[in-house]
């Protein structure tokens, strides 16, 4: 459950990078934040994970308001970002075991929960090599297999399938679909239409830090009188867009 | 507690460049330093080899200039075998050229000159260091001798026996202990301490630094904060990973201390010490680490830190006596006199006690600001995506470069100049600034070469003669202006200054035509059409302008005239005036009116641009001799006449002549100073009236520091502004 | 040759267009080494005496004439002035010591008969009157503290620079009440600009030449790499250098693009120190024991052009060295870490040339890196051959062009990037 009032953030002085956002999402739900480059998803995408703080309006993530409760949003989120790395030096093994003692997964069962975690992703032969070393599908994979160490309720991933080959985008995705059949709450962001047709139950279209449409693929194409998605969406783009 | 020491594990483990991989090219390096070593030590072999087979013997042939009878005679008398003197004859003191022509000439490599008083002066050449040790050597033996011989003639006695013995006598401490071991007991105050915060202190840097700062340039951060550990124990976690490593070298110096038995009973609680200091100085890294957002960066602002604590150490270490008392309670040098103190045996405890406390409450502040930093983004992670902080980069970029547009759309055009690059305002000022000023002394200062060079050594033995009075500032000035007055009397110096204006005029034109790409009737003010009627018109002007001060000089009884024409032989110098005076006024209207004006005024506007070139032009003129606070007023006056002027008629080429004519007329047809120089040569003769009063005829500066030119100036202003009023009222409606 | 050019440019601008890489460049190099000069004989005096300034000049006893006496004596030198009485307990070693301990020098007159100065007289008045040429008996003790172990050169330079003057003075003052007039009959070089120029080259040349050469090669480095983790590795890190091979310029002219940015660059930029160092050296007008760039530092024109011909060279080999180590490695903390060996190279030059009074043997000059320091020591002390020279340039630049032509191979070749390999292996 994640919602979002009226959300503005401004960087130091400069101009609102996200313009007063509002959206709900509940649980079981998949919702995508679909928009161009510079549109504000990774920012709102931050600030929903509490590295950034809103200039103005409130975020609550399962009821609790998320600047009031830091470590308790914490325990009930995975981020996961494309552009947060793993140590290079570290091994997968050793990542695991330092975040469960981050989390404070409990001692009894972990050695097999970890066992089940690395096989589902198939990183289990890889367990001891260091990250370097790794394709970034398979850093990925460790990235993903880290940040839901805790089983988290609420989901926040930003561009999922961002550099990833096709097979394992299909291995995410599933696993994503997965993971809200479980009643998670997911919400993702994406400028690829084929990932945020298929995957996403809602789709909120971020035009210059501005939700100007949401709702379902079905929805938009109402909304603008088009026949395939990405013509909405350029429909939508053109008329809320400004130049300069 | 578990993720406390899961972050404290992690940041021990942290490695910096270790695990590094090696280029076999660095290898290579290494290699070379090992021949470096080699071939060092080799050649000190090889030296001591050659020194067998070199044996010293040469005379030395000397050139005696001017020598007295009297050395000629001591020379002849004590016939020195290593000395060989050529005598020769030559006037000037200083001609250093004809000098060392006759030492190459003799193959020589001294020159002894005798001079009126009697007195000498050695010169010798500069290519080779050694020549110093043999003047020195001459001087020792052969001149010192020469003053014996001549005292022995004139009767003076010598004696041998000092009249005063100077004694050294070097004290040692009486009162130290003589049973303690100096030795041990200066290095654990010295050495050993050093070495422990030495220690500390890298070992944090290369752990600490690389553990947040170093995390967060590799993006690894974000995820350690999305975890629901407080950010206290994470500050704490990553300072017990510190502290432990920078643990292991104090531990690795303590062990051999302990083999010590002196030191033996004290090396636990140094060790003890240690630990106190590294927490405050792991809480120190971890900040500072927190603060900067790589690893570069962390450690640059580390270094002063380390920079401090090596100078608190050293400035302990000189006199460990002196910083007992109330430095032992003070952290730092509490911690540095403790391990000494504890090292020997002489523990103060409480002080000891009072600084471990004042210590750990200040890495209790760093943690705690620390703490408070990680709680805003600025310092946590901007985790924005690359894409993100292009567009805004690119923003930020659009908007100054709407701001620099502002700019390019100038503000007032003078000569229909428009720029066409836009600097910063710093550098824009600097180069507005310092272009003239490195241009014209660079030029002046070549063009004083050739006439020195070309005369016989008479002018350089006046100069330096001149020198030879100087005191103060005061006296260069004068000096300086003396030598320039002398070098203004020779037609080499006069034609060599012209040219060097020239130079600078094709530069400016060059540098407008060819890197400025814009066109010389814009850019400078120099349009191709009118060229001879805007020069006559500008003669008018300057000639007119000088003539009024003239006569209205004259009319005050402030001058007289003497008498009229030039003698045929001044003809060459005149002309070189008027040679030199001719670029010489284009070269000033070229750099303040056409290149300077017109790029102020686009930027800044009209005003600024007068203001600008008028108080530079006066601060060029400000180290003449004779400078006043009115001429300073005149000098600004005069400038912003020729910037009207310029601005209205949309040309420099009349001020180019109207500079050179009142100059040219002033100097050379009236006889009166040029901004303090003087001209020697000129048509009407003139000398100081009878009535003189320094305000109306300027004194030294020349009528240009007086009140008459400060009269024809605003007059001519005024008349000016008048024949133009029409395109004044234009130009303020415009902006 | 068009594509180095236009990379040259690229990268000329890059670095001018902020004014802080520009600063960090031309001037921090030469600040910094400015202020090393000037602040290591300050810190040297500090660690031996104890005490940052000009240590004093405690005086017991002074006699009239030394307190008429002028000289040299105020310009460099604090003193105080007191008597014997004002020791309490006299004269002695516990006495005296506490006054010298921190480095101050004490001096003491004292005679065989009441007065020093009439001690003085005497000596003259037996040996012009009665021909009897003695010692007289009048005594200076130059007390200093023997623990501190540059305060005995302190002492020495002080009895150079003030009592040989002041026993000349005494030589004016009272045996010329007996001759007539002034001892002296002529003044040495009492006023030539041109001899105390050279005179002050002289020592100049010869301190400087421990420092400067050392200081300004490893500065140049410091540009180098800096310049080429910048223009290399970090723009293999961003990919920007894939970018760069992908155009249709040459993998060879893009390195010697950037080569020569950077070779322009730091040629600038040790100029520009050099200049800073001459005139460092030409403000410095206190002759101090410990100073180590006094007054008077100067080159003459051919040896300038010695240098500034084989600082490009040398420029040449330290680029195509880092470029090849930054090409070499993959990740950019190991590109650095391994740069770090040139280094090694050059400070066992510099800390050995500090200590080393010898004649360098040819082999040196065949060192690449080393050899510029060598030469550089030569160039200073101007003992330069045109051999060395030719020797320093032959050995640089064809192993920088050699050095080069691998970089290009490495470039081309794409081995620069074999972490693209595992990787495959990994996945499939």
């Amino acid at each position: 459950m994640i919602e979002v009032k009226n959300v503005s953030k401004r960087y130091s002085s400069d101009e609102l990078v996200v313009k007063g956002v509002s959206f709900t999402v509940k649980p079981g739900m998949i919702y995508g934040l679909l928009g161009p480059n510079g549109a504000g998803k990774t920012t709102l995408m931050q600030m929903m994970a509490t590295l950034l703080k809103p200039t103005d309006g409130t975020i609550k993530i399962c009821g609790k308001d998320i600047s009031d409760n830091t470590l308790e949003i914490h325990k009930m989120i995975g981020f996961l970002t494309t552009e947060v790395k793993l140590d290079p030096l570290s091994t997968p093994d050793k990542l695991y075991d330092f975040f469960a003692a981050l989390y404070d997964l409990p001692k009894e069962g972990y050695e097999e929960r970890k066992y089940k975690d690395f096989y589902r992703f198939g990183i289990t032969p890889f367990a001891k090599k260091r990250i370097v070393d790794l394709s970034t599908g398979m850093k990925q994979k460790i990235s993903i297999c880290i940040s839901l160490i805790h089983n988290p309720p609420v989901i926040i991933f930003d561009e999922p399938t961002n550099g990833l080959d096709i097979l394992t985008s299909k291995q995410v995705t599933d696993y994503l679909k997965e993971l809200a059949k479980d009643g998670r709450t997911i919400i993702l962001s994406t400028h690829i239409f084929s990932l945020a047709e298929s995957l996403c139950d809602e789709i909120g279209v971020l035009v210059d830090g501005n939700i100007v449409a949401s709702g379902s693929v079905k929805d938009l194409c109402e909304l603008t009188g088009k026949d395939s998605f990405e013509d909405a969406f350029f429909d939508l783009y053109t008329k809320n867009h400004k130049e300069g | 507690m578990r993720a406390f020491w899961a972050i404290a594990k992690r940041a021990f483990r942290a490695s910096g460049s270790g695990g590094a991989k090696a280029s076999r090219y660095a290898f290579y390096a290494m290699a070379l330093s090992a021949l470096v070593v080699f071939s060092m030590i080799a050649a000190v072999w090889v030296n001591v080899v050659r020194s067998w087979f070199e044996q010293d013997s040469y005379a030395q042939r000397v050139v005696v200039v001017n020598a007295t009878d009297s050395f000629k005679e001591y020379l002849d008398k004590q016939d020195f075998d290593f000395i060989e003197a050529v005598y020769k004859e030559h006037p000037y003191a200083y001609d250093v050229a004809t000098f060392s022509s006759m030492m190459k000439q003799e193959g020589s490599n001294l020159v002894v000159f005798f001079d009126e008083h009697g007195d000498i002066l050695t010169y010798y050449p500069a290519d080779k260091l050694e020549h110093t040790d043999d003047k020195e050597a001459f001087k020792a033996i052969v001149l010192s001798g020469f003053e014996n011989y001549i005292k022995e003639k004139e009767h003076i006695p010598v004696y041998k026996e000092a009249a005063i013995e100077v004694n050294y006598d070097g004290l040692t401490d009486p009162a130290r202990d003589s049973y303690s071991d100096p030795f041990l007991e200066s290095i654990s105050f010295t050495l050993i301490p050093l070495l422990y915060f030495i220690a500390a202190l890298y070992a944090s840097m290369i752990k600490g630094t690389n553990v947040i700062a170093g995390a967060k340039e590799q993006n690894t951060f974000a995820a350690i904060l999305m975890t629901p550990v407080p950010r206290c124990v994470i500050v704490m976690g990553n300072i017990m990973g510190v502290w432990l490593s920078a643990m292991i070298p104090a531990a690795v110096i303590s062990l051999p201390l302990l083999c010590v038995p002196k030191y033996r009973a004290g090396v636990f609680l140094a060790f003890l010490i240690m630990a106190v200091l590294s927490v405050f100085i792991a809480s120190l890294v971890i900040l500072i680490s927190i603060l900067s957002s790589n690893v570069i960066t962390a450690q640059t602002a580390f270094l002063p830190v380390f920079f401090v604590f090596v100078a608190l150490c050293i400035s302990c270490m000189q006199n460990p006596d002196e910083f007992t008392g109330i430095y032992e309670f003070v952290p730092l040098y509490g911690q540095y006199l403790g391990i000494g103190r504890a090292l020997v045996g002489q523990t103060n405890i409480f002080a000891l006690l009072c600084s471990s406390v004042v210590t750990l409450l200040l890495s209790f502040g760093c943690v705690m600001i620390s703490v408070k930093l990680l709680g805003s983004e600025r310092f946590t992670v901007s985790v924005m995506s690359a894409s993100d902080r292009e567009v805004l980069r690119a923003k930020k970029q659009a908007a100054a470069d709407a701001r620099r547009k502002t700019f390019l759309t100038s503000r007032c055009s003078i000569f229909g100049y428009k720029p066409k690059s836009s600097l910063n305002d710093l550098s824009f000022s600097l180069t507005q600034l310092f272009r003239p000023l490195v241009l014209l002394s660079v030029f002046q200062l070549i063009a004083m070469i050739p006439p020195l060079l070309m005369t016989n050594g008479e002018y350089l033995t006046n100069i330096i003669n001149d020198l030879r009075k100087v005191n103060g500032v005061a006296d260069i000035i004068t000096s300086g202006s003396s030598i320039i007055g002398v070098l203004m009397s020779t037609p080499a110096f006069l034609l060599s200054m012209g040219l060097g204006y020239i130079l600078i005029d094709l530069y400016y034109c060059g540098r407008v035509k060819f890197i400025e790409r814009t066109p010389l009737s814009s850019g400078l003010g120099l349009p191709r059409e009118n060229i001879l009627r805007r020069l006559l018109t500008g003669a008018a002007v300057g000639a007119g302008m000088m003539g009024f001060v003239f006569l209205s000089l004259l009319a005050t009884g402030q001058i007289k005239v003497t008498g009229f024409g030039i003698s045929a032989d001044a003809l060459p110098l005149f002309f070189s005036f008027v040679f030199m005076w001719l670029f010489q006024g284009a070269c000033e209207e070229i750099m303040f009116r056409g290149y300077m004006m017109p790029r102020v005024a686009a930027r800044y506007g009209l005003i600024p641009a007068i203001a600008v070139s008028a108080i530079l032009f006066c601060l060029f003129h400000g180290m003449n001799p004779g400078f006043t606070v009115l001429a300073a007023v005149n000098l600004i006056l005069v400038s912003v006449l020729y910037a009207l002027i310029a601005y209205f008629t949309d040309n420099i080429w009349i001020v180019c002549a109207a500079h050179t004519f009142w100059n040219f007329t002033q100097g050379n047809v009236f006889g009166l100073e040029v901004s303090g120089n003087s001209g020697n040569v000129t048509l009407i003769h003139t000398a100081a009236g009878d009535s003189i009063n320094p305000w109306i005829s300027g004194g030294a500066f020349g009528p240009e520091g007086g009140l008459a030119v400060t009269v024809a100036t605003v007059l001519g202003i005024a008349i000016v502004l008048f024949m133009f009023r029409k395109k004044l009222r234009k130009g303020h409606t415009n902006s | 040759m068009r594509y180095a050019f236009i990379i040259l440019k690229w990268e000329i601008q890059k670095i001018m267009s902020s004014w802080k890489k520009t600063m960090a460049v031309f001037l921090v190099p030469a600040a910094v080494m400015v202020f090393a000069i000037n602040l290591f004989p300050k810190l040297l005096n500090y660690l031996t005496s104890g005490s940052a300034g000009n240590q004093k000049i405690v005086v017991v006893d002074a006699p009239d004439s030394f307190m008429e006496f002028s000289g040299k004596k105020a310009d460099l030198y604090r003193y105080d002035y007191i008597t014997s009485d004002d020791i309490a307990g006299g004269i002695s070693e516990e006495t005296v010591y506490p006054m010298v301990e921190d480095g101050n020098i004490v001096v003491l007159f004292h005679s065989s008969t009441d007065d020093f100065d009439s001690a003085v007289r005497e000596k003259y008045r037996r040996f012009y009157m009665e021909g009897i040429d003695v010692p007289g008996g009048a005594f200076v003790e130059l007390v200093y503290n023997d623990e501190k172990f540059l305060t005995e050169t302190k002492a020495n330079q002080y009895e150079s620079d003030v009592l040989d003057a002041y026993k000349s003075y005494l030589d004016d003052k009272f045996f010329a009440a007996y001759v007539g007039s002034g001892t002296e009959v002529f003044k040495v070089d009492e006023f030539n600009p041109i001899t105390f120029i050279l005179d002050n080259r002289n020592t100049a040349n010869t301190q400087a030449c421990r420092v400067i050469p050392g200081i300004l090669v490893i500065l140049m480095y410091y540009c180098v790499y800096s310049l080429s983790c910048d223009m290399i590795a970090m723009e293999k890190n961003r990919g920007f250098l894939n970018k760069l091979v992908m155009t249709p310029a040459s993998c060879k002219m893009i390195l010697w693009g950037k080569a020569l940015a950077t070779n322009i660059m730091v040629t600038g930029s040790s100029f520009v120190t050099f200049l800073f160092l001459f005139l460092s050296s030409w403000i410095n007008r206190s002759n101090d024991a410990g100073s180590l760039l006094p007054f008077g530092l100067m080159l003459m024109p051919d040896q300038l052009l010695y240098m500034l011909l084989s600082i490009p060279a040398t420029v040449l080999v330290l680029t195509a060295f880092c470029f090849l180590v930054a090409l070499e490695l993959e990740r950019f903390e190991d590109a650095v870490a391994n740069m770090q060996f040139i280094l090694l190279l050059l400070l066992v030059g510099f800390f050995v040339q500090m200590f080393y009074f010898w004649d360098p043997i040819f082999i040196e000059y065949l060192i690449p890196g080393h050899n510029m320091i060598v030469l550089l020591k030569q160039i200073i002390l101007s003992e330069v051959t045109i051999l060395q020279f030719i020797a320093v340039l032959a050995v640089n630049v064809p192993l920088g062009i050699f050095l080069m032509n691998r970089c290009a191979k490495l470039l081309e070749g794409g081995e620069y990037d074999r972490s693209k390999k595992r990787k495959q292996k990994i996945l499939f």
